[in-house]
């Protein structure tokens, strides 16, 4: 535990207890967004170099470690997407990726309509179920890290339910 | 938490089986492990100082600091330029004139008037030579009489009816007489209606200004009234050193000419001399009109009877002076600011524009990005 020079003393846990902490939820989160193990596990240990390389900017007073990590995880699995789309418009073979990764399981312990479901929503809608219902963060936590207000934030939320909802009803039916 | 009104209870399922995700990889922990362990932690870094500063807070108490020395500085200007010592609201027109004769460049601000000037003011009716209080005083180190100085000085004063127009116009020009002095010039001017006015220019010998004011206050309601003392003996005394000058000049010219030399010389020398006659004569006469106008003073009367012109206000006071003073530098100070405040403006709105539309723009791009994958 450490604290702020020249700034009231603000406990400030090590790295590596934080690391160990977090460490499932950032995984969950990476998961979530990108629907892929494989791909959450790489994005999970770059999103770690990373906060390792940021934590002398980490402030407790801002924000929590667990939001802080999933904020370094957003950034390193948007920039993956953008090299994505270049790459899916510089090779038009993205379709084909992304159907290779359809074939391997979402994750263990899901029914296959929700996992079916899960994979047929938007990453944007993926993200904000996360962050509400696997995170368990609070409206305004979940706003804030969206950047959107708390209440878009619970409009894409409820919304992102309802389709999941039809979605494994549909899966389930059939 | 999540919100109980947007998970209700058909998505229990749903929400239970989320919440069992499984956690990282054994390899990924590993990974994480390993990575806290090797490197060296960083030291914690203060956050930015600006970012300590720049709150709200801060930024109020910026504001106030900056408007109370806005503030300060403007009554600190107000009191400095306020003068001391003559607080006498109501200068009376004798009074006030006999330390201002000997004041070497003086603007006297007027505006005296006595609720009635016509019951003529006291007695302060210093002569020329005479200490009068605070910065009156402080003026007559300068031995009054001696330095040349011109004189002007203006009055406006309002009389009953046109014939009483009529009665004081003829007697403000035989007081100029009566004291030495002349018309300059007078124009009565009586159109239709029971209002008329009189403008009367005159000529007084500047010794008996203070005389002619005196009586001339006599003849109405003084409603404004303007002394301006311009000295001028430096002047004349620079023109008299030059004059001086040009005469050693000629002297030394005219020897040199007795002399033997040769044509070339003497022809130059005349030229030089001739020269130098005339800027005397020249300066001669700039001197002596100069001296002319010093010894009569100037007195413009305006006489008047129309109603609407009220008397004149009698003179702040210091702290009302210094209060203007301060009035006057905070406008100032407020007109600066939001100069520089339309100055600048502009830019910070199109910086601000920019940067907002970058970052819309980004998260525009990011949330497509998160709608396709």
């Amino acid at each position: 535990v450490s604290t702020h020079p020249g700034t009231a003393a603000v406990e400030r846990p090590a790295f590596a207890a934080v690391a160990e902490r977090h460490l499932d939820t950032v995984y969950r989160y990476l998961l979530m967004l990108t629907k892929d193990r494989q791909l959450a596990d790489d994005l999970t240990g770059d999103t770690f170099v990373k906060a390792l390389r940021l934590w002398s900017r980490f402030d407790p007073r801002r924000a929590s470690a667990a939001t802080w990590l999933c904020q370094i995880a957003r950034t390193i699995a948007l920039d993956h997407f953008r090299a994505e789309d270049r790459r899916r418009k510089r090779e038009d073979r993205y379709a084909r990726a992304e159907s290779a990764w359809d074939d391997r399981p979402f994750a263990e312990g899901l029914s296959p309509a929700l996992e079916a479901g899960l994979r047929e929503l938007s990453a944007a809608e993926r993200e904000v179920i996360a962050l509400r219902v696997v995170l368990e963060l609070d409206g305004d936590t979940a706003a804030r890290f969206l950047g959107i207000s708390r209440t878009a934030c619970s409009t894409r939320l409820s919304r992102a339910l309802h389709k999941l909802e039809e979605k494994v009803r549909s899966h389930a039916v059939a | 938490m999540p919100s109980p009104e947007l998970i209700d209870e058909r998505f229990d399922e749903i929400v239970r089986q989320l919440r069992t995700l499984p956690g990282a990889p054994e390899a990924v922990r590993e990974r994480v492990r390993e990575l806290a362990a090797q490197e060296p932690e960083p030291e914690p870094r203060a956050p930015a100082r600006w970012r300590t500063w720049l709150t709200f807070r801060s930024l109020g108490w910026t504001v106030a600091s900056a408007g109370a020395g806005f503030v300060a500085v403007a009554l600190a200007y107000g009191v400095i330029t306020s003068g001391a010592g003559d607080d006498e609201p109501t200068l009376a027109p004798r009074a006030a004139l006999a330390p201002l004769q000997a004041t070497r460049t003086t603007n006297v601000g007027a505006e005296s008037a006595d609720a009635g000037a016509t019951a003529a003011p006291p007695t302060s009716t210093a002569t020329p030579g005479q200490a009068v209080a605070g910065r009156a005083r402080d003026a007559t180190t300068l031995p009054p009489g001696r330095r040349l100085a011109q004189h002007t000085a203006s009055m406006r004063l309002r009389v009953s009816d046109v014939d009483e127009l009529s009665r004081t116009t003829r007697e403000a020009m035989r007081i100029a007489r009566s004291l030495g002095g002349f018309v300059a010039s007078v124009n009565y001017a009586r159109p239709k209606g029971d209002d008329g006015d009189a403008f009367v220019t005159l000529r007084v010998p500047t010794v008996k200004i203070q005389e002619a004011i005196a009586q001339l206050s006599d003849l109405g309601v003084i409603v404004s009234q303007r002394i301006e003392i311009r000295d001028v003996q430096n002047q004349v005394n620079d023109v008299t050193a030059e004059i001086a000058r040009l005469r050693r000049t000629i002297r030394r010219i005219e020897t040199r000419l007795q002399q033997q030399i040769s044509d070339d010389e003497r022809f130059r020398l005349q030229l030089q001399l001739e020269q130098a006659r005339a800027n005397v004569r020249s300066l001669t006469d700039q001197r002596g009109r100069t001296v002319r106008r010093a010894r009569l003073a100037v007195i413009s009367v305006t006489l008047t009877t129309r109603e609407g012109e009220q008397k004149a206000a009698p003179p702040p006071g210091r702290v009302e002076r210094a209060a203007r003073n301060a009035a006057t530098v905070l406008a100032k100070e407020l007109a600066g600011i939001v100069y520089v405040l339309i100055v600048l403006s502009p830019l910070v709105v199109l910086g601000a524009a920019a940067l907002v539309a970058t970052r819309a723009h980004r998260r525009r791009f990011d949330q497509r990005l998160l709608e396709q994958a």
